[in-house]
């Protein structure tokens, strides 16, 4: 078991404006496997995603991984943990951007004592000939696919995504998909995929669906479809 | 309605409350300072403007040798086309023997009667009322130690000092007329009643006689003319009379009565010069806050212009923050000018000038000047980069596209550079325009701060090389030509001294007119080194100080003129020699040449240099020096400068650090504050505190200290020229200089300033949020 994720609790506000949004959530991934996150708009997916990621914190429960918990780490720690563990794709891509396609993907490259080629996952996205451009020049779908790479390029043991085709048309979001079933099966990285789009759920090995800050299901997906072979 | 973006003004103003906080206090600060130096300047000016009439103040006195008959006071009356009133000040001067150190009091009569001139104006205790009571200038009194109730010797008599006075003929206690520079404890004033006056005896007496014009010249041209009028009248009258003229002085030219309201008005020249400054920072400090602004509320703005909101509307939100802080500042800054600093800036006057008491008056041209003007300039700056930047669609807007459009293509850089350092160069050249302003504001902020450190280092400076190069400890200079006691008995080498000549000349450049000091020396000198030129040449050739050289651009080989003050005759000199004498503006001739030069009989002197005080060993009888030139004398430009405008320097230090302080967090916190999303983004990509320092931190550090080096030798040079420009308005000539150490001290004040700021800045970069950069499109 890779990562554990144990009875979490998360109300934001206080008083009248308190919202319960993670009523105990209990969930454990093994490594190597493509877990889909699926529920109605403000189930608290980003939420529970942003605590596993360390950028936020839970009321109650923990995260634990490879059985070390987050939340006994210290400020100092939590980057490193983020530094060695994760990578993160963000639905609005979050580029930075004074840095060229290329020099995105390399700050994610610099972080990490095992990245990969920053050229090799520039063709691999099919960003090579983009590579000098700014974000501001590039098409969303290339926005985003730079900021699969930033994720990726750290060969990071968990890729968190939230919603990364959420702003894509059909094709496109269909090639970041098998983007990422590739880079999958390439580098064996444990994956979170948050999406509000259920066909997706058909290349997971895992599906969980949250409603009302519960986990209402969770199984193991056993007729996987390629990503190639999904359609909406 | 009222417009709901309204409700977001104290969110604004609460989330930027750093930023519109330093503008704040700068602006008030700045307003503070020049309205409260604006209107103690001109209502102390205002007072001294109606003080003319108020205690009746002369045109102009002359001093005459012996006591003037009646009949000729009544030719004098009207011996020009320019009638004239005349009242004779008679005065007693002496050494006051019972004070800490030695001084000299000139001491008139009470000026009491309806007819006197220069009436005195009581600033504390009681006027003298029984013959053994005195009042001294408040000033002479202060430096010299001594107050009300204390009693002091004058001329072998004891008094009691019962008030402190202003005269108006003393504001500045100028001994003579035309001196380089006062010294308010050498030299003072004081008055007894007419009793006590006229009950010494007539060793020790003047005979000045001040005079006013029947109708007050208006200028000081038309002063010139009628006061050159009057003297060409004058002379003939006193001399057939067997009379002689020992000095004459119209107002204009008298220092004693003019040279405060000068120093006053250079002063808010001064201030004004430094408001200006002040004024342009913060107009790249507001242009450039205008533009971050709207950058980072960029995606607002476009989704705000694309559901409607029209251009005007969001302009005047964008506008009305700054202006209701800019406004607040005014009227802060406008009750501070008006109460501490006035009073700051009237102490400061009234420690150097005995001026009389003044009121407060409103000053509306101050008003416009230092609260008007920068408030529709900074109006003007805010709405015109407004516009500027609204020119861009609403798509530009959403698309954060609202940079200059040139730049669209993406600068390359050679990738093996470290990402790293990439990223750093990267945020150097994506905020250019932000580090551009951070150098320009380092070179404003250094240009104050240096004006404030170097003029202390450069006036003691002054004072060492002064001390050093000295000719000799005391100068006499006699009023008529006396062997020294034992120099006839053969044995000149016994005693320390050595002839010369002296002759007062005037330099004239320009508007600016200035005495230079022109000495004969005797062959081979044990004081000063010159070379002998010989008398022969039609032009003669002279040695200069190389104050004079300095002041007046003059090299070896220059041909200069210089004229007597009273008579209309003018001698033409060349260059011969600079020599090391900061000193004085003054020349050197042999002794030959000199007597030749001014007709006088070979031998004639007028002084002897000595290293010894003469008078003391009894070598040199009292009464025949007309005066002692002694190294106080050549510090006196030095030590009033310190005493009139010190204070101003601290200010100006301090502020300069303030501004620097102000620009650069304002700036570094701009290029922070822009990266805000990609700060907490590669946070949460798992960037340590100190890697994000050294890309975002670091690229300004590296700026701004590049700024500081580069800008404090700037600041310095430009500081010269200024030093340069302002001492073409002083008698005497003090060469600008900078201490070895000053530069790298000013450099580490910089740094240091700039560390606060960056730790703050690191702090900032801590305490970031990681969800900002999920937070912001949502
Ligand atoms: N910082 C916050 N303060 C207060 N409430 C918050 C905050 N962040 C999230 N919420 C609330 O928590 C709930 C869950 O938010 P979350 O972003 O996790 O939803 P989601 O499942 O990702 O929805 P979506 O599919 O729309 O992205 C929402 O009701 C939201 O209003
Ligand atoms: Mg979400």
């Amino acid at each position: 078991m890779l990562l554990e994720i144990n009875d979490i609790h998360k109300k934001f506000g206080s008083g009248d404006s308190e919202v319960q949004v993670l009523k105990g959530i209990d969930i454990s991934v093994e490594k190597g496997e493509l877990t889909v996150l699926l529920g109605p708009s403000g189930s608290g997916k980003s939420t529970l995603l942003n605590i596993i990621g360390g950028i936020d914190s839970a009321d109650y429960g923990y995260i634990a991984i490879n059985g070390e918990r987050t939340a006994d780490m210290s400020e100092k720690a939590l980057t490193e943990y983020r530094r060695k563990h994760l990578g993160y794709i963000f639905q609005q891509y979050n580029l930075i951007p004074n840095l060229n396609v290329k020099e995105n993907i390399e700050v994610g490259a610099y972080l990490s004592d095992n990245s990969l080629n920053v050229d090799e996952v520039l063709r691999t996205l099919g960003l090579y000939e983009h590579r000098h451009k700014l974000p501001n020049q590039l098409s969303g779908g290339q926005q985003q696919r730079t900021a699969i790479g930033r994720a990726v390029v750290k060969n990071p043991d968990i890729l968190l995504c939230d919603e990364p085709t959420g702003a894509l048309d059909y094709n496109t979001s269909k090639e970041i998909l098998q983007l990422i079933e590739s880079i999958k099966t390439k580098y064996g990285n444990t994956i979170i995929m948050v999406t509000h789009n259920s066909a997706i759920k058909n290349m997971a090995d895992r599906v969980i669906r949250l409603h009302d800050g519960k986990v209402r299901e969770n199984y193991v997906n056993t007729n996987r479809v390629a990503a190639a072979d999904l359609d909406w | 309605m009222n417009n709901p973006l309204n409700r977001r003004f104290f969110r604004e103003l609460k989330d930027d409350i750093g930023k519109y906080l330093v503008i704040f206090i700068f602006l008030a600060g700045m307003i503070a300072i020049v309205s409260g130096f604006l209107v103690a300047g001109e209502s102390m000016t205002a007072a001294y403007d109606e003080s003319y009439e108020k205690y009746n103040v002369e045109d102009g006195n002359f001093v005459l040798a012996n006591e003037a008959s009646d009949e000729d006071i009544d030719s004098f009356e009207t011996a020009s086309q320019y009638n004239t009133v005349i009242y004779p000040n008679f005065y007693q001067q002496g050494e006051v023997s019972s004070m800490s150190s030695r001084a000299t009091l000139r001491l008139y009569s009470d000026r009491t009667s309806s007819e006197a001139m220069n009436k005195v104006c009581l600033i504390e205790g009681n006027m003298p009322e029984n013959e053994d009571e005195i009042c001294l200038d408040r000033n002479f009194a202060i430096n010299n130690e001594v107050t009300i109730g204390d009693s002091i010797t004058f001329l072998g008599r004891d008094f009691t000092i019962c008030g402190y006075v202003a005269m108006p003929d003393y504001c500045a206690p100028f001994e003579k007329p035309n001196e380089t520079m006062f010294d308010a404890r050498i030299f003072g004033t004081g008055i007894v009643t007419q009793d006590a006056f006229d009950s010494f005896d007539d060793t020790y007496i003047h005979y000045q006689y001040s005079w006013r014009y029947e109708t007050t010249p208006k200028n000081d041209a038309k002063a010139k003319t009628m006061g050159d009028d009057y003297l060409e009248k004058l002379i003939p009258i006193v001399y057939t009379g067997g009379n002689s003229l020992v000095s004459f002085t119209p107002d204009y030219m008298n220092q004693a009565i003019s040279f405060p309201d000068g120093d006053i008005t250079k002063d808010q020249a001064m201030i004004i010069t430094f408001m200006y400054l002040c004024i342009v920072i913060m107009a790249f400090v507001f242009a450039i806050t205008a533009n971050s602004t709207i950058l980072k509320e960029s995606r607002v703005i476009g989704t705000l212009r694309a559901s409607g909101y029209s251009k005007v509307e969001l302009i005047l939100h964008y506008l009305a923050l700054p202006m209701f802080v800019v406004l607040l500042a005014g009227i802060v800054g406008n009750i501070c000018g008006y109460t501490v600093v006035k009073d700051f800036a009237a102490n400061m006057y009234y420690r150097s000038y005995s001026l009389p008491t003044y009121v407060t008056l409103w000053n509306t041209n101050a008003f416009i000047k230092t609260t008007i003007i920068p408030l529709v300039a900074f109006f003007v700056i805010e709405l015109v980069s407004l516009i500027w930047k609204f020119r861009f669609s609403p798509l530009d807007f959403l698309r954060q596209n609202i940079t200059s459009s040139k730049r669209k293509k993406a600068i390359r850089l050679n990738s093996k550079i470290g990402i790293q350092s990439r990223f750093r160069l990267r945020v150097i050249l994506q905020n250019l325009p932000n580090y551009a302003m951070i150098f320009i504001g380092v070179f404003f902020a250094n240009v104050i701060l240096v004006f404030g450190c170097v003029l202390s280092p450069m006036l003691s400076h002054y004072a060492d090389t002064i001390t050093s190069s000295l000719l000799c400890e005391h100068q006499y200079v006699l009023k008529n030509q006396v062997e020294l006691a034992n120099s006839n008995e053969g044995s000149d080498e016994e005693v320390d001294a050595e002839r010369f000549g002296i002759q007062s000349l005037i330099i004239e450049s320009g508007d600016w007119k200035e005495p230079v000091i022109t000495y004969g020396i005797v062959p081979n000198s044990r004081y000063i080194d010159i070379d002998n030129f010989g008398t022969d040449d039609e032009i003669p050739i002279v040695s200069v100080s190389n104050a004079l050289a300095e002041k007046f651009n003059l090299g070896v080989g220059d041909v200069f003129t210089l004229d007597e003050e009273f008579e209309n005759r003018s001698y033409e000199f060349e260059v011969g020699q600079v020599i090391d004498f900061p000193g004085s503006i003054a020349i050197f001739m042999e002794e030959d040449a000199f007597n030749k030069v001014f007709d006088l009989e070979e031998g004639s002197f007028s002084g002897y240099f000595s290293n010894t005080n003469l008078v003391d060993e009894g070598i040199l009888d009292e009464s025949n020096v007309a005066t002692e030139i002694s190294r106080d004398d050549y510090l006196k430009i030095s030590r009033q400068l310190e005493i009139s405008i010190g204070d101003l320097m601290q200010l100006f230090s301090l502020f300069g650090i303030l501004v620097f302080m102000l620009i650069v967090y304002l700036l570094s916190k701009i290029v922070i504050e822009k990266n805000a999303t990609s700060i907490s983004m590669i946070k949460i990509l798992g960037y340590r505190n100190g890697e994000i320092n050294k890309i975002y931190v670091a690229a300004t550090s590296i700026i701004v200290v590049l700024s500081i080096v580069i800008t404090v030798p700037l600041a310095s040079m430009l500081m010269s020229y200024l030093v340069e420009a302002l001492f073409m308005s002083f008698n005497g000539w003090i060469p600008y200089y900078a201490p070895p150490l000053l530069l790298p001290e000013m450099c580490g004040i910089g740094i240091v300033s700039y560390a606060v700021i960056a730790f703050f800045m690191t702090l900032r970069i801590k305490k970031a949020s990681l969800s900002a950069a999920l937070k912001i499109n949502e």
